[in-house]
């Protein structure tokens, strides 16, 4: 459904068989000399149209664009019309995007797996860490909690495993008291390579921290599939305590040891030999490493990590040169052990009691339920206030106030918050409720005040029947689905990765599996069609909590981000291409437009026989006050489907009075579909839907601009004067 | 489009006229760079982009509209045994 084969009948660019024959060889470089006369004339002509012939660096970006982008110079005029109608900068670049939004699909295979950040065998790449983490970040949950998540994204776990992982560890009750420390002695080597990690941050003169350790040992827990009560049982419990007290507040960041403590840690050694239950192998060897990583740290180093004075650094030096089977940093090791174990369990232990991830979700949906509600009866007070007492207002009042009236209605179907969260009817109530004042609006227009006045009444009272009964399932769907989308794009499942797209538009619908108004808002904002615009109201807006989660987890983000790594990396993948497409769209809805006229245009991705596929849209209409005139409009939707094949579908509104003409080769069954949603649009404002069809014709639409005599200029009308012209 | 985010984009208009975004896109560029998110990084682009918001850019009654014939095509290819 390429824009450009609606220019082929009014460019009539000749091609050039190849010829065998010198002579035809040669007539054949007459002719391409000829084409690119007849090029350059419409350049020319475009220039001329639009106003830009004084621009220099117009004329050479665009015949730069010429000659770098593919497809016909049919397709490539196309764009060059499309891109200076919309008052979009000619750059070459810019002409590139508009392009490949016109003439490509947004969708494809390779784009969809362009989305999904490389990963290299099971380890999640670094991007995607990256990213999740940030999901991470914004989630409402405690800080310990989000940094054991963080840890486990480190580590290549799905946020989805990370949070089972972490519930299961937390809420798990179990029976066996030496598990964990059974495992951890069998996994010494991974815990003495964590360990290492602090011995190298004392021989940088870095203070030792718990938190890392802390962290990494909970990990050990986890993957080891083990739960907080399975791990520390009573008699290590016991025992840790034991050691715990006898360590007392000696912490391991920044606190010398004392000689009373040298004796007490020995003694802790003693107990934790028991409790840690390791063997003698590993006990030897954890030992054997200790002395090696001792020799290796300066004493400068020591005393900088431990700077609790001469008799600290002493005690250390001491133990250094004596090192034997009691050796100061075993002690050290199995101290730190210890003391993370303990402060691990007092952490988890409170966790346990204080989180669950249903409870969470419980708490936060009802607390999302009362702001929502709360909310909504503001709008509806608002909105009521206006409409009330109509008799009493003078015309042109009426008219000022049914205005706000309908901006205030559209803004809270399209824009706010709550009406993400409310059922199919009472955004199906508000968009009647829209239709119906514009109603009143036209009447007032035409001086009929008590007609208008009549349905401002009814509107009235529709507002204060109006009822908000938020869905919970959607609030809780919505809360864990906005880290979970994002998750989705940027991990590989195993499954079909358009499949994580086919997904996310399968729960933008209600029950019966219909897309609704929001729906298709919030399709378009998850695709990233409006990331820039939040982008600069974020940054403007002093309150920043609202939108960085949703700013950080649509595709368009993901992209740039993509893209940043492939420039760095020189290469120029399908990214490239998704990105291009998405900018082009973005460019062309710029709302900057000449004249009343208006013509948006985006690639909508759809459902087709399982698999993701999209539709092209064209929509064009009058202006009416800020929005598009829906009474007045024409819009065209081209797609190629699976089972159907080239399908159109053509929908102009006059006066609201609807028109859907289907053209399809057989378009019975989609006729018939149609017309059992005639009901449903003219309850919502649009009247006398009919349905019609006719055979699809290869000559598809789409008028940026209207057919003219073949071989004239490549247009003589624009979208800022005229309709979109179908031609079929 | 935020109150606050026309405001700003109406002073850059002002500022620097013709209705010409590029120095407002430079700025933005700067500031998200500033803020860790990632935007379009040509302002010759991005001042096309920020300039439309597709909550407001068509009437819910034409979103709607474009649902329902997603949701029929969807439904089409379900149930069409071709």
């Amino acid at each position: 459904m390429k824009i450009s084969q609606m220019l082929s009948a009014l460019t009539s660019v000749a091609t050039t068989k190849s010829q065998k024959t010198e002579t035809l060889q040669t007539e054949s470089h007459a002719t391409e000399a000829k084409n690119t006369s007849q090029v350059q004339h419409k350049i020319d002509q475009l220039l001329t149209k639009y106003s830009v012939e004084d621009q220099p660096s117009a004329r050479e970006n665009i015949n730069q664009f010429m000659a770098r982008a593919k497809g016909s110079e049919t397709d490539k005029l196309a764009t060059v019309e499309m891109t200076l109608s919309k008052g979009i900068t000619p750059t070459t670049s810019n002409l590139m995007d508009v392009h490949a939004a016109l003439n490509e699909s947004a969708y494809t295979s390779e784009q969809i797996d362009a989305l999904t950040v490389k990963s290299e065998g099971d380890v999640i790449s670094k991007e995607t860490t990256t990213e999740v983490k940030k999901v991470i970040a914004n989630l409402k949950l405690p800080e310990a909690l989000k940094e054991v998540l963080s840890a486990l994204v480190d580590k290549g776990y799905t946020l989805k495993d990370a949070l089972t992982a972490v519930v299961s560890a937390v809420g798990g009750q179990g029976g066996n008291t030496s598990q964990m420390l059974k495992s951890l002695s069998q996994n010494i080597d991974v815990v003495m390579s964590k360990l290492e990690v602090v011995v190298n941050a004392l021989s940088q003169g870095e203070s030792v921290k718990l938190e890392p350790l802390r962290v990494q040992l909970l990990l050990l827990l986890i993957e080891n599939g083990q739960t907080l009560e399975d791990a520390i049982g009573t008699e290590q419990h016991e025992a840790i305590n034991k050691a715990d007290n006898i360590i007392g507040s000696s912490q391991v960041a920044g606190e010398g040891m004392s000689s009373s403590k040298t004796s007490n840690l020995q003694t802790a050694d003693s107990v934790l030999g028991d409790a840690l239950d390791l063997n003698d192998g590993s006990k030897e060897a954890l030992r054997t490493t200790d002395k090696e990583a001792l020799q290796v740290i300066p004493h400068s180093s020591v005393d900088e990590a431990m700077p609790s004075g001469d008799e600290s650094l002493e005690e250390v030096t001491s133990l250094d040169d004596t090192a034997n089977d009691q050796s100061p940093l075993s002690d050290f090791i199995e101290e730190s052990v210890t003391a993370i174990l303990s402060q691990l369990e007092a952490q988890m232990v409170s966790l346990s009691e204080t989180f669950e991830l249903k409870q969470f979700l419980v708490t936060e949906s009802t607390e999302k339920t009362i702001e929502m509600k709360t909310n909504f009866t503001a709008f509806k007070d608002d909105v009521a206030s206006m409409l009330a007492s109509p008799e009493e207002k003078s015309a042109e009042s009426l008219k000022q106030t049914v205005s706000e009236a309908i901006e205030a209605i559209d803004k809270m179907i399209s824009k706010q918050e709550v009406t993400l969260y409310a059922s199919m009817k009472t955004e199906r109530d508000l968009l009647v409720l829209s239709s119906e004042l514009r109603e009143a609006s036209n009447l007032l227009e035409q001086g009929k005040t008590n007609e208008a006045i009549a349905i401002v009444s009814k509107g009235y009272h529709m507002v204060k029947a109006l009822q908000y009964d938020p869905d919970k399932q959607k609030i809780m769907l919505f809360m864990t689905q906005k880290g979970e989308e994002a998750n989705q794009i940027l991990t590989q499942q195993g499954t079909g990765r358009q499949q994580k797209i086919v997904d996310m538009l399968n729960s933008l619908q209600d029950q019966q599996g219909q897309h609704h108004a929001r729906d298709v808002v919030e399709t378009l904002r998850f695709l990233g069609h409006n990331h820039e615009n939040e982008v600069a109201s974020y940054i403007e807006n002093k309150d920043k909590s609202q939108e960085q989660a949703q700013l950080q987890t649509n595709i368009k983000e993901i992209l740039l981000k993509m893209m940043k790594d492939e420039t760095e990396q020189r290469t120029v993948t399908s990214s490239e291409k998704s990105l291009m497409n998405l900018s082009g769209q973005q460019m062309m809805n710029d709302s900057q437009q000449n004249g009343q006229r208006r013509l948006y245009y985006f690639n909508y991705p759809i459902v087709d026989a399982e698999e993701l596929n999209e539709m092209k849209i064209y929509v064009s209409g009058n202006q009416h006050k800020s929005q598009m005139d829906w009474q007045n409009t024409e819009l065209y939707f081209g797609m190629s489907l699976k089972k159907q094949g080239d399908t159109g579908i053509k929908v102009k509104v006059t006066g609201g009075q609807m028109t859907i003409k289907i053209l399809n080769d057989t378009p019975e069954s989609l006729k018939t579909l149609f017309e059992s949603y005639a009901t449903q649009l003219e309850a919502i404002g649009f009247k006398d839907v009919r349905i019609e069809s006719e055979q699809y014709q290869k000559t598809p639409p789409v008028g940026v601009v209207n057919e003219d005599v073949k071989g004239q200029a490549v247009t003589d009308k624009t979208t800022n004067e005229g309709s979109l012209d179908y031609k079929v | 489009m935020s109150q606050q985010h026309k405001k700003y984009m109406d002073k850059y208009k002002t500022d620097y006229g013709n209705e010409d975004l590029t120095h407002y896109a430079k700025n933005l560029i700067e500031k998200a760079e500033g803020e860790g998110i990632a935007v379009t990084a040509d302002p010759d682009k991005l001042k096309h982009m920020v300039n439309q918001d597709v909550r407001d850019m068509l009437p819910p009654q034409l979103y709607e509209v474009i649902g329902l014939i997603a949701t029929a095509i969807e439904k089409a290819s379900e149930e069409d045994p071709k």
